[in-house]
């Protein structure tokens, strides 16, 4: 795979929530490998609706969408939820974890869908657990923390905890839903230097998506979702 | 709390189950090895009842000429004649021979047996069944008096006459168990003097000491049990008996007449069967009532299980397999408790209700039971499996709270 492979790329895709309204209208949009791109755009804008046609859980009216070369739009439901267990990993503005399920459960869990991943978390540490213990460790989480229960922790362990989550066994993509609103502005920066920092071992790309401007300055591009979404211009 | 309306409907069930079976088997277990139970013209149903169960009463009499007549049948083993009209504080005291405990059987051919003392031989000696001495405190040697009539106070005793008891039977599980047991001739010896059931001033010059000397053969009898020679012969007989010319007479085979009469019983043990029957489809709407309500609030885990590549049929299964867990789990603690409590009921149950038979441990029944309701509840949890997975599609990855 050279550098400057897409890793994702939409392709004239055409989205409305309803027959005739028209949310998304995108030419061209593309990721390289390793690169990390924000995308800033206000409440209603289409942002998550985006996230949902890249990770495949809601199909596009017009338009290809391919994440590693494979395209999202043509391959059946079942193929779509293994691309997605073996290429991304996704983090939420909150309320990330599964409560019932203990830290180190709910960091492995992609592991017990992807196979892919399962395998590449055990090329670096031997166990999936071991991977995980390591991830979030380096994610500045104590082995204290480590076995509490999820609802002991604080907002910003968790979402670290989401992170070592949608990085374990290396994802080709990280896709990040305003993982920092919940955080305080301290919290925010530190978080997400933690996240580059371990992605950049990965090599995994990053889609941030944010409302707020002040972030954009750590990634390698930032976009407002008016510059792609040709919708919105006309 | 779904786990225990569960639990408690599947202990209704299974325990109404087993006491219908417990019921049953008792009382299919009462009377064996009798071919043809013969008494006076009346319901073949009431003829049982009052000869064996000790239920209602027996309506009139049969001669003794015609117990003769019978007994000297070449297709007949033996018979046993029996004598009803009186009682012991409520215990109905049967008049018979001591032919009554070689050949009156029950469950597999068991004998009643002597659990402590014999056989009557004097005219005044008592044989009591287990339940009657156990309740009353009663043991050999005690002297009784017998009441007449069939209640349990009686206006009119026989208080002149008193009886020793020389026996005790063993506990059988039947209606035995409440009987009192005399000499047919006891039965006469406390009647003589008296006239349609009262008292006449004969009677008081009829010491116990004079009645030794009376001729004492009974002239009429309630019922006789009766062997045939061979089963085959068995219809043979009736049909002759039920057309006796001297007097009317009715002759029924236990089983026969034992197996109208549950008949009878069981349009209540089904009503029973279906009533906790509802009370489970009742538990299984509450599984997914509870299921369906806790959906909204778990459509985040939805998105997020969705998102680290959970399909569809992981959610499904992980609906399916939660309404299935929470039956299982409640069917299998309702199990726990109702067997836990037989054990500690059942000896109450057995003395009070007679039911011996109910089962003790769990068997291929109980299995069936937590299967289907698992199952069933598998079949529930489809619905809300169904619609987490559609919402979850058109959610996509995107719910904020």
């Amino acid at each position: 795979m050279s550098i400057d492979e897409a890793v994702l790329s939409l392709q004239d895709v055409l989205f409305g929530w309803t027959p005739g309204s028209e949310l998304l209208r995108i030419r061209a949009f593309s990721i390289k490998r390793g690169q990390s791109v924000f995308l800033r755009g206000p409440s209603g804008s289409g942002k998550s609706t985006l996230l949902g046609l890249v990770s495949g859980v809601i199909a596009p009216d017009a338009g290809r969408i391919d994440i590693c070369g494979q395209d999202l739009v043509r391959i059946p439901g079942s193929r779509r939820d293994v691309l997605r267990a073996d290429h991304l990993g996704i983090i939420f503005q909150q309320f990330n974890l599964l409560p019932y399920l203990d830290v180190i459960q709910n960091v492995t869990l992609p592991c017990r869908f992807s196979k892919l991943r399962r395998d590449k978390a055990r090329e670096m540490t031997k166990t999936v657990t071991g991977q995980a213990i390591h991830l979030a460790e380096s994610l500045g989480l104590s082995s204290a923390d480590i076995s509490k229960t999820v609802s002991e922790l604080s907002v910003g362990q968790q979402q670290r905890v989401a992170v070592a989550r949608a990085l374990i066994g290396g994802p080709d993509l990280i896709i990040a839903d305003e993982p920092t609103s919940a955080l305080d502005h301290k919290n925010r920066d530190r978080f997400i230097e933690i996240l580059n920092d371990q992605r950049h071992r990965f090599n995994s790309s990053l889609l941030f998506v944010s409302h707020d401007e002040t972030l954009s300055s750590h990634f390698d591009e930032a976009l407002d979702l008016s510059d792609i979404n040709t919708r919105a211009q006309s | 709390m779904t786990i225990i309306s569960i639990a408690t409907a599947v202990f209704l069930f299974v325990a109404v189950e087993n006491l219908r079976q417990g019921a049953r088997t008792s009382f299919e277990r009462t009377i064996s090895d009798t071919d043809l139970i013969v008494g006076a013209r009346s319901g073949s149903i009431n003829l049982v009842l009052y000869s064996i169960f000790q239920i209602g009463n027996p309506t009139s009499n049969v001669t003794w000429e015609t117990y003769e007549d019978i007994t000297k049948r070449p297709d007949i083993a033996w018979t046993v004649p029996i004598s009803l009209g009186d009682s012991h504080r409520g215990y109905r005291v049967i008049g018979t021979t001591d032919a009554y405990f070689d050949h009156y059987k029950y469950g597999d051919s068991r004998s009643p047996g002597f659990r402590d003392g014999r056989v009557f031989i004097d005219l005044f000696d008592i044989v009591l069944g287990a339940q009657v001495a156990d309740r009353l405190d009663y043991e050999l040697g005690t002297s009784i008096t017998l009441s007449h009539g069939l209640g349990a106070t009686s206006f009119s005793e026989h208080t002149d006459k008193p009886f020793e008891v020389v026996g005790i039977l063993a506990p059988t599980g039947t209606p035995l168990d409440r009987s009192v047991f005399v000499s047919l001739e006891a039965i006469e010896a406390i009647h003589v003097g008296w006239n349609s059931g009262t008292q006449t001033a004969f009677s008081r010059m009829a010491t116990p000491e004079r009645v030794r000397n009376m001729n004492l053969q009974p002239k009429s009898i309630t019922a006789i049990l009766v062997g045939a020679r061979s089963r085959i012969q068995t219809l043979r007989i009736q049909r002759d008996l039920n057309t006796y010319k001297k007097e009317p007479l009715q002759a029924v085979i236990p089983g026969v007449a034992l197996s109208r009469l549950w008949g009878i019983v069981s349009v209540v043990e089904q009503a029973l069967a279906a009533v906790s029957a509802f009370v489970i489809a009742v538990g299984m709407i509450g599984i997914l009532t509870s299921i369906l309500t806790g959906l909204n609030e778990r459509r985040r885990e939805m998105a997020i299980l969705r998102s680290v590549g959970a399909r569809g049929r992981h959610i499904v299964a992980l609906l399916v397999s939660e309404a299935a867990l929470l039956a299982f789990t409640g069917a299998i603690s309702g199990i726990v408790c109702l067997y836990g409590m037989t054990l500690a009921l059942s000896p109450w149950l057995e003395e009070r209700f007679n039911i011996g038979a109910a089962r003790h441990l769990p068997g291929l029944f109980d299995l069936w039971v937590v299967l289907g309701v698992t199952c069933a509840a598998a079949l529930l949890g489809l619905i809300p499996a169904i619609i987490a997975l559609r919402r979850s599609l058109s959610d996509g990855l995107s719910i904020r709270f």
